[in-house]
């Protein structure tokens, strides 16, 4: 066991980068790359805005910092890396920029394993994996959106407006209106998005809303994983 | 239920709970914070020291094939001790034996070829000789024939005017004579009137006579003249033509110069050592075929000139001139021997082509020499640990 670690970690010479120099380059890539990323999102405008975009730009970071680390000065190993690419990329349909991210990640493993350096290419790829499930878990790159969508049909008065505003300040902590529109016998069809405080509040919410008079038809329509409100 | 007053059916969760569920919306800045304090710690603890691979360095010689041919020979092996201009290898030169008998050929062929080519000339140079002087015979009979037909027409005109002087001389002596008698009375006037008509003619006579004459002296000049001149442009024939033996003097040349070349070439296929001292590597073995300009060996100096020990540029600011470092031989592991670095190299250098084995190692690097002490092997790989700072 002592010699797998010796083979798998260990580097005699410096320059021969250690497990210590391997972390270092890891994470300024994966602090400078999340600062990108930050800043992609907060300077984004328009409808394009892409979750897996702004992952992926962290992610591309790391990565490109384990090819290079393998790749290092030699020419050889550069035009092979990129026969290797353009020869993927041609002949397989990316449709996300993450999944470009997690194909380069696996020829990255190619290349570090190939070239012998198995230390970089177990803790490149370790590192890369656990930002990769990071990402994940902490929904990096969502939008300051809304949880949820409220649409219901009240009467268009003063005093139930009020309650509906007090309402909404008690269970979200950030509501905007959506949708207005006329609904008939003098009531407004609403719609708001909402970012509950509480997501496990949200049928106190509705039970709530339906004790302001006149209010009928509230439906909540709760973000999940597959859905970007 | 009425009224405008907003009566909550649940309270408002917990600060607590507010935060558990927008944990995940923290999460992002204190994992890049970690991640901050995680470079800064890293690079304080990153490592300024340490061993490089470095190679002992020795004058080396390649010995190259000079030409396209199998190696024949392979006079030493790795390890021995070869001297300057000692045989270390033979090229297979029966090719070029035998291209050397084919030009050897191709150049009597080419002289035998000259000097038939002389022989067919002067034949013919004499053959044209001959017929020159034939005709030369005969103009000069005939111009000689000439100028006697013109010689003789002159003594005939002159035999002639010699007659008609003589003719007009007794007219003229018969008219004096008539004069006379005439004076005397004895002779009539007719009669002397006759005489001097005849003497007349004849003067008309010789006069015409004289004219002729001197046309023929012109002719005869005329004639003399002629065959003068031919007598004075007899001359010889030229010598044998050079430009038409030249261009077999130049193939001929030109063969000579192939034949110095092939000789050449088979003098280059005995490989000599350029220096003296151990055979490093064989690259092509006996037997195998070499390319020209392939090196077949190399030779290096047993003795060490330097060890080059290759820094990468991160630990530049590690070494410089005198700074102190430890070699370590592979022969005595463990045992470092202090020594002081001669100069770095100003710009990284491409690591040689043993250290290049590792490909964790960069390429490239400073080049750090360190003297050798000689007990050094030449090409090995040494280990040159660098001081701690």
């Amino acid at each position: 066991m002592d010699e797998l670690f010796r083979t798998l970690f260990e580097s005699p010479v410096v320059g021969g980068d250690t497990i210590g120099e391997l972390l270092l380059h890891l994470l300024t890539a994966f602090v400078l790359g999340q600062l990108v990323a930050w800043v992609y999102a907060w300077t984004h405008h328009g409808v394009s805005y892409s979750r897996s975009q702004v992952q992926s730009l962290v992610l591309l970071s790391l990565i490109v910092t384990t090819v290079m680390l393998a790749v290092g000065g030699s020419l050889a190993r550069a035009f092979g890396l990129f026969g290797a690419l353009a020869l993927i990329r041609f002949r397989t349909p990316i449709k996300d920029a993450r999944d470009a991210a997690f194909l380069f990640l696996s020829v990255g493993v190619g290349i570090t394993v190939g070239t012998r350096n198995l230390q970089l290419a177990i803790v490149g790829t370790c590192f890369a994996l656990a930002v990769a499930v990071y990402l994940g878990i902490s929904r990096f790159g969502e939008r300051d959106a809304a949880d949820s969508v409220l649409r219901f049909t009240m009467p268009n008065q003063d005093d139930s407006e009020t309650r509906l505003r007090a309402l909404l300040r008690h269970y979200c902590s950030s509501f905007a209106l959506m949708h207005l529109r006329e609904g008939g016998s003098a009531s407004m069809d609403f719609a708001y998005r909402l970012r509950l405080v509480d997501p496990t509040q949200s049928s106190a919410l509705l039970a709530d809303l339906s004790t302001i008079p006149g209010v009928r038809g509230a439906s909540l329509l709760v973000q999940d994983e597959e859905m970007e409100v | 239920m009425g009224g405008a007053e907003f009566v909550p059916s649940r309270a408002r969760p917990s600060l607590f709970r507010r935060l558990r569920h927008r944990a995940h919306r923290v999460l992002p800045p204190l994992v890049w914070m970690a991640a901050i304090a995680g470079v800064v710690v890293l690079a304080q603890e990153r490592r300024r020291t340490g061993a490089v691979r470095g190679i002992v360095e020795a004058d080396r010689w390649t010995v190259t094939s000079p030409l396209d041919a199998r190696l024949v020979t392979l006079a030493v092996s790795v390890g021995d001790l070869v001297t300057v201009g000692q045989v270390v290898a033979r090229l297979e030169d029966e090719s070029p034996r035998l291209r050397l008998s084919r030009a050897r050929h191709e150049l009597e062929r080419l002289r035998a070829e000259m000097q038939r080519e002389e022989v067919v000339l002067r034949d013919a140079r004499a053959v044209a000789s001959a017929d020159r002087d034939v005709e030369r015979s005969r103009e000069r009979a005939r111009l000689s024939r000439d100028h006697e037909e013109a010689r003789v027409e002159r003594l005939q005109t002159f035999a002639i005017l010699e007659e008609g002087r003589v003719v007009l001389r007794g007219a003229e002596d018969a008219l004096q004579r008539h004069l006379e008698l005439e004076r005397g009375g004895i002779a009539s006037e007719g009669q002397r009137v006759a005489l001097q008509t005849d003497r007349d003619r004849y003067s008309e006579r010789v006069a015409e006579l004289e004219t002729v004459l001197a046309e023929r002296d012109v002719r005869v000049s005329a004639a003399r003249e002629r065959l003068d001149d031919f007598a004075a442009a007899a001359g010889t024939l030229p010598e044998l033509s050079e430009f038409q033996i030249e261009p077999f003097q130049w193939r001929i040349r030109e063969q000579e110069v192939v034949l110095e070349e092939i000789s050449h070439a088979i003098a280059r296929c005995a490989l000599v050592a350029p220096g003296a001292g151990v055979v490093e590597r064989i690259v092509i073995k006996s037997g195998e075929h070499a390319r020209a300009g392939e090196p077949v060996m190399s030779i290096v100096e047993p003795r060490p000139r330097a060890v080059v020990a290759y820094v990468p540029e991160s630990l530049r600011d590690a070494v410089a001139r005198e700074t102190q470092v430890d070699v370590e031989l592979p022969q005595r592991p463990g045992e470092l021997r202090s020594s002081r670095v001669l100069d770095v190299s100003p710009t990284l250098v491409a690591l040689p082509e043993p250290l290049r084995a590792d490909p964790r190692i960069a390429e490239w690097g400073l080049a750090v020499r360190i003297p050798a002490r000689g007990d050094e092997v030449p090409g090995q790989t040494v280990l040159v640990h660098l001081s701690h700072r």
